[in-house]
């Protein structure tokens, strides 16, 4: 299936995101105002070259689109070099965000006055603790090579300024607001629930992910179902529309209940760019008018690029808006059949592979064909799991049954996964080949889905292609 | 023809254009940097006693000082130059690479010389230059804190006495045996300082010590009131 007419009216908002996105992946090898430049020229490129013909009123459109793809990036550009200047050291109340898992400590994130600190800490206070410190103040540091932790984008993503090494932190008070519910929810799946269905349902619903889930994910190449995610955000939102369908409150109703779940769970990044689109999705019900997944997916990732223009570099934001594009493109032009969807499910891991790769150094072989099998078994496991875990959680009578019984399935689950990964244990390194088939498989998806046509699809993607081999060479 | 029907060529041909401008303009800015300035010590240069203005005499003469472009790291800079930082009263500040064993004045060369309202005598341009430093130069009626280029070694030395009149240790300069006399630092320890200084520059504030392996918040703590990066 082709989109009705050229990309402007298929998809603008994916080319407000890449110009947007390209000039920030530019910042990163030339001044801002050439990264500007040759991003709007290559967006210009797209549109044009992507154009079979004009309808009447083309061109206002266009320059509407291509005006805002320039405010946009020159916007999100200067809020990425905005300077934040602080003390040497630092005296004073703030409030802790989160905490999780960091080595043999914990990662705090800490709400203060002159701005969100990150630190690290042997252990951490409750989350939403008010509290006192004390420290030195540091910037972040960069990644000298691919495949090495890059402290900067990580936090900055997550709203730190900068990192704090502390002397002294004192908890000023019990914890107060959401972070505390939270935590006591948090404390009531452990109460209640086995290891493994606490620790999944943490995951799920609050985003606090352990160790001893990660690995078998890690091993199997599905360790992104275990982030909240459009996956989740998505399922959530289909399964209370599914109860509450024809009611005038349906609209509102999901929407809170997805907005909270965000936030319960921290404000994910894949999370909260899912609810931005399933939100702009029910305005576009709500006022009647046609929607486009892949249109929107563009649109919330550009309106997250323009809150914090920090997470075009962390790779939960990527994967999460990359995946995002290439299954709606996908979607739309493929037939929704088991063969297409098994497809989609193989070319999404080469698109998304590259990315993985260069931060992790390797991606598992296994996560190939392990997620074709996987995301399907667990998008019915994942609700289920929900589902009995709400007996024992609300205390009713034989809630210990239904408890043993998801930490059974879940067994099953790992021991399955366990044995998938084992059988595929190779893993591939980011190598050039995988790059240039990402780019191709992409490009061509997004083009099929803005109507460019097979016939310049090609000839399009590999001009996307030379050109990001020749950005490629610069960094 | 009408131009809807006909249009499609003209776009195709106006967004070859578009790519090949853009491949023409990659070209022109590639490497160039943004303004980050992250990663480059803002330190005081090295005072000498004898201050020699003579440019050296030399039969090669030295490589001319050049504006450059990434200053993350030093990977922009060429093997063997040093990279120094002018900010404050010149025509043109940023980032620029300086022969090794440059001075002040070369620096202040390279940024273009003094802008107008420049106070001229709040910098001494003789002294040397270290590799990464930040110069500052003041405008008239402004402090001259951070372009302590211009500081005699007897005001240098004043400072590096605390309050208390204890003797602080200057941590970019402090020799093994003197970093062993701190709080907590042993012999591995104060290589690791000197090693790290060595390889990433002058300190630019003492919290930076702990940017060394083996020093924490609380040997920082218990040593702070004895160290100095001396400025």
């Amino acid at each position: 299936m082709e989109a009705d007419g050229g990309p402007l009216s298929s998809a603008p908002a994916f080319f407000i995101l890449l110009a947007s996105g390209f000039s920030l992946y530019l910042s990163q090898s030339m001044g801002a105002a050439a990264a500007v430049s040759v991003s709007f020229l290559f967006t210009a490129a797209l549109l044009l070259a992507g154009t079979i013909s004009a309808a009447p009123g083309w061109g206002r459109i266009f320059l509407l689109v291509m005006l805002l793809s320039f405010l946009f990036s020159a916007l999100s550009l200067y809020r990425l070099g905005e300077k934040v200047t602080l003390p040497d050291q630092i005296e004073c109340e703030g409030r802790l965000i989160s905490s999780r898992e960091w080595g043999r400590g914990r990662a705090l994130l800490i709400d203060t006055a002159a701005g969100r600190l990150a630190a690290y800490a042997g252990e951490a206070p409750p989350d939403g603790s008010p509290l006192w410190l004390r420290g030195a103040v540091f910037d972040f540091r960069r990644a000298a090579s691919d495949g090495e932790f890059d402290e900067m984008s990580f936090w900055r993503a997550r709203g730190a300024v900068k990192r704090v090494v502390l002397f002294e932190l004192k908890r000023l008070g019990p914890p107060f607001g959401l972070p505390r519910w939270r935590a006591r929810i948090l404390e009531l799946f452990q109460r209640r629930l086995g290891p493994l269905g606490a620790a999944y349902i943490s995951a799920l619903t609050a985003g606090e992910r352990s160790a001893f889930i990660e690995e078998p994910h890690k091993r199997a190449g599905t360790i992104h179902l275990l982030a909240v995610s459009g996956f989740h955000v998505g399922l959530l939102a289909a399964f209370l529309f599914f109860f509450v369908r024809g009611s005038a409150f349906s609209l509102p109703f999901v929407s809170a209940a997805m907005w909270i779940y965000a936030a319960m769970a921290g404000f994910p990044v894949g999370g909260v760019r899912a609810a931005l689109m399933i939100q702009t999705a029910f305005a576009a019900l709500a006022i009647g008018r046609p929607y486009s997944a892949f249109n929107g997916v563009s649109a919330a990732a550009t309106a997250m690029l323009l809150y914090n223009p920090w997470y075009f570099f962390d790779l939960g934001w990527r994967l999460s808006v990359l995946s995002a594009l290439f299954i709606t493109a996908a979607a739309f032009i493929a037939e929704p059949k088991i063969p297409e969807i098994a497809v989609i499910s193989i070319l999404l891991w080469f698109v998304t592979a590259p990315l993985a790769a260069g931060a992790f150094s390797s991606v598992p072989l296994a996560g190939l064909l392990v997620n074709a099998l996987a995301v399907p078994y667990f998008s019915i496991i994942f609700p289920l799991v929900l589902l009995l875990s709400l007996p024992p959680l609300l205390g009713l009578p034989l809630g210990w049954l239904f408890a043993e019984m998801s930490e059974a399935m879940l067994f099953f689950s790992h021991r399955a996964l366990d044995f998938l990964s084992s059988a595929m244990p190779a893993r591939l390194g980011g190598s050039t080949p995988l790059f240039i088939a990402a780019v191709l498989i992409f490009s061509a998806a997004a083009a099929m889905r803005c109507g460019v046509g097979k016939k310049r699809t090609p000839p399009l993607a590999l001009f996307v292609l030379f050109f990001i081999l020749y950005c490629r060479s610069m960094l | 023809m009408k131009w809807h029907e006909s249009s499609g060529k003209f776009l195709s041909a106006a967004g070859i254009l578009c790519f090949a401008l853009a491949f023409v303009l990659l070209n022109s800015f590639k490497g160039e940097f943004g303004q980050d300035t992250a990663g480059i010590s803002s330190v005081t240069p090295q005072m000498e006693d004898t201050i020699d203005v003579t440019p050296r005499v030399s039969a090669e003469s030295p490589p001319a000082p050049k504006r450059i472009a990434a200053v993350e790291g030093s990977g922009g800079a060429e093997a063997g130059m040093w990279v120094v930082y002018v900010t404050g009263a010149v025509k043109n500040p940023g980032v620029y690479e300086v022969a090794p064993s440059s001075r002040v004045y070369e620096a202040l060369k390279a940024a273009g010389g003094f802008s107008s309202g420049a106070d001229q005598e709040a910098v001494n341009l003789a002294s040397k230059l270290q590799d990464g430093a930040h110069i500052k130069f003041p405008r008239k009626g402004e402090k001259a804190a951070q372009s302590a280029a211009g500081q005699p070694p007897a005001q240098q030395a004043a400072q590096s006495l605390s309050a208390a009149g204890e003797k602080r240790i200057n941590i970019n300069t402090a020799p093994q045996s003197e970093l062993e006399k701190l709080k907590g630092v042993g012999p591995k320890t104060a290589q690791a300082i000197i090693e790290y200084r060595t390889k990433n520059g002058a300190f630019a504030r003492i919290e930076d010590i702990m940017n060394v392996k083996g020093i924490g918040a609380k040997r920082f703590e218990s040593m702070k009131d004895s160290i100095s990066v001396g400025s």
